[in-house]
């Protein structure tokens, strides 16, 4: 150690250039850093999205998602695949561990998907994997304005398709753009069914033609007067009139012509997801994904600018509105940690000013911040984590205790310096003060950061959102070490002088008024020791009084600045009924004063980012200024709109956030205490079963708001083809089949190119035709020799409720029962429930069961601090005992700790907060600040002890003499806190606990550290008789 | 040193014990929250004002009628008793003709004269029957045989339909019913009645033939033209008809809401006879009582209300 402080004294300009790197580095480092509002959650996962137009949930579970997902099996560094077989679409999440790289992930999930694709039948769909995004991609969505009114909803689609989307795809950082709402514009056919019987066509020829008369041929080229000429023939439709007219069949001589057996017409293609505005009519929007692992902050504004180029080069009266743009809350999230790390660094400065009593000694103080925050930013910059609220956060924390190191020794230097001692030289009593304190200036600060290592076991999401904070604190706190044991000394040489004579041993003033009293407190202590005891023996009942009364969560919500309402509507919802209801709860929320519009989306867009089916519906509320609010909060807003909204019939409402409601989703995280995932193949047979768990589940006590997954409800219109009825006319399978499927749901025979953009041609039967079961019933089959038979002699045609999704979990189908339980323990009940299940409940053969849910996770995480905890205490143990020498010191220490906890607790209490993982973060912190101040003062002790002073005189002076160091680091790190605890910008309800309990456990433990210790302190005092000696 | 050694383990369980019971925070109020509205509730409440917004129209009980329709593919043929083939008696060469194709014609009016090959002498033809010549198939001075057609005429005042009846429909057709009939275009309709059904099925196109007579006084109908045929061919009474929108499934079981007051509440249903419109109600709805007639999806909604929530597994 002394070493170290001699060659850095030694090499002093060196220091001061090495300095001078760090901070220049990391400055650049900050400049490179990517910017992001909070830590990306999201886990680490490729999804596999397949559309496949028309087909019913078992069909695409079938066809489609059993393919992807086997061909998934048994990948490297796989979690876990679970699918969800919707109407329509297939969706594989493919879970990977948290350390593959996303991108090797997704080439491996690539090439198995070649064999999947070979799986899946012809027609079926092409499965793609997701956007190279996480669940913090949705970076800005909009929506186009049409002040003329005059433009059609395809019409504006097909701008969002053809022209807005290529744009900003070309923005770098965006790696896709999904349109969703208006229709897309497609090329209908209609066709009249007795059209066809009349001219003596069927529907395949019709198709048929329609696809021989549209397209163009290359015939290379022919040579002319030494030139050549390419040959090109042009027979691609390019208009209606050119599709009107392709001639069908020629009767005698006339032509029939498509238009007379359809009528063909501009339409839009079917669509399972619409947006709608402020309660009063459709728009077209889009959303903008960012690329993984770019700056979020950089994106978006280049995003902005394309959008600005856009704007103008729009047609008249078209504009592109951004209504959600994760730029504002970046932005409001940098400014909340910004804002307390500049308040944070003033309060710092400023009781560094007034404690040091001179400018000198408080700049070298004040220069350990930029110091360690720019080592910080350089790590974190190696280290590839990104600048959050988090990460950010950590800093903040971090400002008040990263002086702490140098506070110490300058405090120490300056005393020294101070002591009218001429004969040394002044670098020599700058190394000795150096060296006096160096050592456990280094243990504290090491001590600090052990404490942090429980916080990196951390898993899932709590561990994505704390590690950052945990290793910026390190990080910065290794900065403080580096800057206290090699630059400070320099610094001070460079910066400090010593005093004139005049004003030897002059004081500050306050610590001057402070000292006097404090000095008959701390002998009063000492003289009656049981006091001191019996204060802390107080101070730990209030805690253990306190304790029981302060409720608990998981982490504290994060405000993103942005109100999502929910609707969840009836599952057999049809599209019109959800747009209607949705605009109604739009009408209503327009009246709601605080709220200035509303966009919603129902259903799903363009595959990439959601699947939700159309019985869903998010709503994005924009919000006026603040100032114009009834409430001062977000979340009193939330229960303002909540109360004005009211009851919706056949709506259940919920309020959620943008990136908390996509990463919930990515996580199919299940909230409920206790989740039992039954596996099975039947589905009938699952949810029988399910009711029956659950019908268990409810007598055991303590169950609450037991639940099964409803995974039916969506009606069907089951036509189940009679083979011996299709026998007897010798018509196949596929003939009925095709004529359902092109009939009803209408068949894509080509494409009308204008230009490059390329629209869809659809054969579909009128609506009359085919609206309802009597009509699909008397659809004609085409059979041999013109025979011509209707549906409902070759089928039976049912409504049934089938599924409305399948969900699977590692290439099974589940059912999920969820309960809560009240009052009792989990682990028992668990245990209880179990058994009853056991006895009572015969699973079907090759049905099983899994029991996970929240109790689950804490039991897990529980595990590993009944682990990291002890052996974190340990070490710290270790590390006091490495440094004293001494058991009993080490204790003494250690005493800090229950009495910290203390004052964390009260000041959760007061403060009305909840018991969270970010509480127990600030806990933790606590123990390392508590820790590394009591150590300051019972090296001191022990020092005075060593140089003959009597115990009482020892324990009096001692105490006294580091009252100034002690108070300082107390209260700088306090301060530090104190704009984290006041804050009210987004993000700041997930550092203000964490602050809260810093700042409340500080107040206890100083106190205990100035009165408690130096009382008790002759208890746990070394030998230094037999020091002396064993040394000697 | 032992004994600092127990203290030490005791404070370090005590820290643990601490921080476990931390960690074994869950957020037991939001649970609550979210299910607080879970209980089962059959009754729905609403008031007029919610049922004007959410288009919840309500109607009275009554009996009523349904009626079984369908619509086959048709065409406007020559009614074969008022059609003519004029053929000359013998054969000879045309020396006149009066009357051209689409000349319409009264029974008696001459048509051609021609000079029998035999006799060398003239002989005229006339028409039978009053109608519109269309069709001629001789010139001037042509010679043509006995027994060829010189001229069709048909009475078009009168014209037949056509139309064939598919598998699953034979059988319900009957002569006497009412049909009414559309032209293609959909802007003429005139009614008629079903004046015959072929006895047999075409054993090539498996279909019926059934034939309407129509009266065509202002001659709208042109032979050849497709029409649409509609006939009702079975009207069924019953004592509460209600519209098929009053029919909600709940569970797949058929339920109609009936009103008292502001509350509403699903009966099951017995449903009978239905067309495309409306549906006979056995059993489970009371003639005059007040029932949903439209838009009782969201009173099915809401009683589902609780099944509908964490809908969000994807």
């Amino acid at each position: 150690m002394k070493r170290w402080i001699n060659f850095g004294l030694k090499n002093r300009l060196l220091m001061l250039v090495l300095a001078i790197v760090v901070m220049i580095t990391g400055y650049m480092s900050y400049q490179k850093l990517p910017i992001d509002a909070f830590p990306d959650v999201s886990p680490n996962l490729v999804q596999v999205f397949t559309t496949t137009e028309g087909l019913a949930p078992e069909e695409i579970e079938k066809y489609v998602t059993f393919p992807v997902e086997t061909a998934m099996n048994g990948l490297p560094g796989i979690q876990k695949i679970r699918s969800v077989s919707n109407f329509g679409l297939s969706v594989v999440n493919i879970y990977f561990e948290d350390s593959m790289d996303l991108y090797f992930a997704r080439q491996l999930v690539g090439e198995r998907l070649l064999e999947a694709r070979e799986q899946i039948p012809e027609g079926f769909g092409e499965p793609e994997l997701g956007p190279i995004a996480t669940g913090m991609g949705l970076v800005l969505f909009y929506y186009l304005e049409d002040s003329t009114g005059m433009r059609s909803l395809t019409e504006l689609r097909s701008i969002q398709d053809w022209i807005i989307k290529f744009q900003l795809q070309n923005v770098p950082g965006v790696t896709e753009v999904l349109g969703i709402g208006g229709y897309e514009k497609q090329f209908h056919v209609v066709i009249n069914p007795h059209a066809l019987l009349q001219y003596h066509v069927t529907l395949p020829q019709v198709i048929e033609k329609i696809k021989a008369n549209n397209l163009n041929v290359g015939a290379q080229f022919i040579e002319k007067n030494s030139e050549e000429y390419i040959v090109r023939s042009i027979g691609l439709a390019t208009s209606i009139e050119d599709i009107s007219n392709i001639v069908i069949n020629s009767e005698k001589g006339t032509p029939v012509y498509l238009k007379d057996l359809a009528e063909i017409e501009i339409g839009g293609a079917v669509r399972r997801g619409i947006q709608t505005r402020n309660g009063v009519g459709e728009v077209v929007a889009g959303m903008v994904v960012k690329l993984f692992g770019t700056n979020s902050s950089t994106v978006i504004s280049a995003v902005e600018q394309s959008l600005d180029r856009l704007n103008k080069s729009l047609p008249e009266g078209l504009k592109i509105v951004p209504y959600y743009e994760q730029k504002s809350l970046v932005a409001a999230c940098v400014q909340t940690v910004t804002n307390a790390l500049l308040q944070g660094i003033l309060l710092v400065v400023f009781v560094l000013f007034v404690f040091m009593g001179g400018i000198r000694p408080g700049l070298v103080v004040t220069l350990s911040i930029p110091f360690s925050v720019l080592f910080a930013l350089t790590g974190m910059h190696l280290f590839g984590i990104s600048a959050n609220l988090m990460s950010f956060g950590g800093l903040a924390i971090a400002i008040g205790i990263m002086v702490d190191g140098t506070i110490v020794l300058i405090e120490n230097i300056d005393r020294i310096l101070k002591e009218p001692t001429k004969s040394e030289s002044r670098i020599h009593e700058i190394s000795r003060a150096c060296v006096e304190v160096a050592k456990p200036v280094m243990f504290a600060i090491t001590i600090i950061i052990v404490v942090f290592l429980p916080l990196l076991t951390l898993q899932g999401v709590e561990g994505k959102t704390f590690k950052p904070l945990a290793f910026t604190i390190a990080l910065s706190m290794l900065g403080s070490l580096l800057f206290a044991i090699l630059i400070a000394p320099a610094m001070s040489y460079f910066l400090m002088k010593e005093p004139d004579s005049k004003e030897k041993s002059n004081e500050v003033w306050i610590i001057r008024k402070i000292q006097e009293p404090y000095k008959k407190l701390v002998q009063f202590f000492i003289f009656k020791r049981i006091y001191a005891v019996l204060l802390a023996v107080v101070f730990i009942i209030v805690g253990i009084v306190v304790f029981p009364g302060l409720g608990s969560e998981f982490t504290p919500e994060l405000q993103e600045g942005t109100l999502i309402l929910r609707l969840a509507m009836a599952p057999s919802i049809s599209l019109n009924k959800s747009k209607q209801l949705t605009m109604i709860v739009e009408k209503k929320l327009m009246r709601i004063k605080e709220i200035s519009g509303v966009v919603s989306r129902i259903g799903r867009g363009e595959v990439g980012a959601h699947a939700d089916p159309i019985n869903s519906a998010e709503m994005y509320i924009l919000l006026k200024p603040k100032n114009n609010w009834r409430v001062k909060s977000q979340k009193e807003l939330k229960e303002l709109i909540r109360k004005d909204l009211g009851e919706t019939p056949g709506i259940l409402t919920s309020f959620t956030q943008p990136i908390a409601m996509t990463i919930d989703e990515l996580l199919e995280g299940i909230k409920a205490d206790l989740a039992i995932k039954l596996f099975g193949d039947d589905l009938e047979l699952l949810k029988q079963t399910a009711d029956k768990i659950a019908a268990v589940v409810q007598t055991v006590n303590g169950a609450k708001d037991i639940q099964v997954d409803q995974i039916a409800g969506t009606p069907q219109l089951q036509i189940k083809i009679n083979r011996q009825a299709i026998a007897k006319y010798g018509i196949n399978v596929a003939d009925a089949q095709s004529i359902i499927q092109s009939a009803i749901g209408g068949e894509i025979v080509g494409q009308v190119f204008e230009d490059i953009r390329r629209f869809d041609i659809l054969v579909r039967f009128k609506q009359k035709f085919r609206d309802n079961k009597e009509d699909i019933e008397g659809l004609l089959v085409d059979g041999p020799n013109g025979l011509k038979i209707p549906l409902s002699q070759l089928a039976s045609i049912e409504e049934i409720t089938g599924p409305r999704q399948i969900t699977r979990e590692n290439n099974q189908r589940f059912i999920t029962i969820q309960c809560n339980v009240s009052g009792r323990d989990i682990g028992s009940f668990v245990e209880e429930t179990q058994r009853v299940i056991n006895q009572k409940i015969k699973l079907p053969i090759g049905y099983f069961t899994t029991w996970g849910g929240q109790f689950r996770l804490q039991q897990e995480a529980n595990k590993r601090f009944a682990i990291v905890i002890p052996l974190t205490i340990g070490l710290v143990f270790f590390l006091l005992f490495l440094h004293f020498n001494s058991v009993k010191n080490a204790l003494l220490i250690l005493l800090n700790i229950p009495l910290a906890l203390v004052g964390g607790v009260v000041a959760l209490w007061i403060t009305g907060q909840n018991l969270s993982v970010p509480s127990s973060v600030g806990f933790i912190a606590l123990f390392g600040i508590a820790l590394g101040n009591g150590m300051v003062l019972v090296v001191y002790l022990n020092h005075l002890l060593r140089e003959g002073f009597s115990m009482t005189q020892a324990s009096i002076r001692g105490a006294v003499l580091r009252l100034k160091p002690v108070l300082m680091t107390a209260l700088t790190t306090a301060l530090g806190l104190i704009p984290l605890l006041f804050s009210a910008g987004t993000g700041s309800e997930v550092q203000r606990p964490l602050a809260t309990v810093v700042v409340g456990g500080l107040i206890s433990s100083t106190i205990l550290t100035l009165l408690v210790i130096p009382a008790i302190y002759k208890w746990f005092a070394i030998n230094v008789e037999k020091e002396v000696v064993s040394v000697d | 040193m032992k004994r600092y050694l127990t203290k030490f383990f005791v404070y370090l369980i005590i820290f643990s014990m601490f921080l476990s019971i931390n960690t074994l925070a869950v957020d037991k109020e939001q649970n609550e929250d979210e299910h607080d509205m879970h209980e089962e509730k059959a009754v729905v409440h609403m008031d007029d004002k919610t049922l004007k917004e959410f288009g919840v129209k309500i109607k009275i009980a009554k009996s009523g009628w349904v009626n079984k329709k369908g619509q086959f593919p048709g065409e406007i043929r020559i009614h074969l008793d008022y059609l003519a083939h004029i053929t000359p008696r013998f054969p000879g060469v045309v020396k006149k003709i009066y009357h051209h194709i689409g000349d319409t014609v009264k029974k008696g009016d001459l048509l051609a004269t021609i000079e029998s090959n035999d006799s060398l002498t003239p002989y005229k033809i006339a028409s039978p029957i009053s109608g519109t010549i269309i069709e001629k198939h001789l010139t001037l001075g042509e010679s043509i045989e006995a027994n060829s057609h010189a001229f069709e005429i048909a009475d078009l005042n009168t014209v037949w339909v056509t139309f064939s009846v598919f598998q699953g429909k034979i059988g319900e057709i009957k002569q006497g019913q009412n049909a009414s009939i559309q032209s293609s275009n959909g802007k003429d309709q005139i009614n008629g009645t079903i004046s015959y059904v072929s006895p047999i099925v075409d054993p090539q196109t498996r279909t019926q033939m059934g034939r309407i007579e129509l009266s065509n006084k202002n001659q709208r109908w042109k032979p050849g033209m497709f029409v649409d045929v509609n006939v009702v061919y079975s009207s069924i009474k019953g004592k509460v008809v209600v519209p098929n929108t009053a029919i909600q499934k709940i569970d797949d079981k058929p339920f109609v809401f009936v009103r008292k007051g502001d509350a509403f509440e699903p009966h099951p249903v017995n449903l009978g006879a239905s067309d495309e419109k409306y549906v006979i109600v056995k059993s489970g709805l009371k003639a005059r009582t007040e029932y949903v007639s439209d838009g009782g999806f969201i009173l099915k909604a809401e009683i589902q209300k609780n099944s509908m929530d964490d809908d969000h597994s994807h």
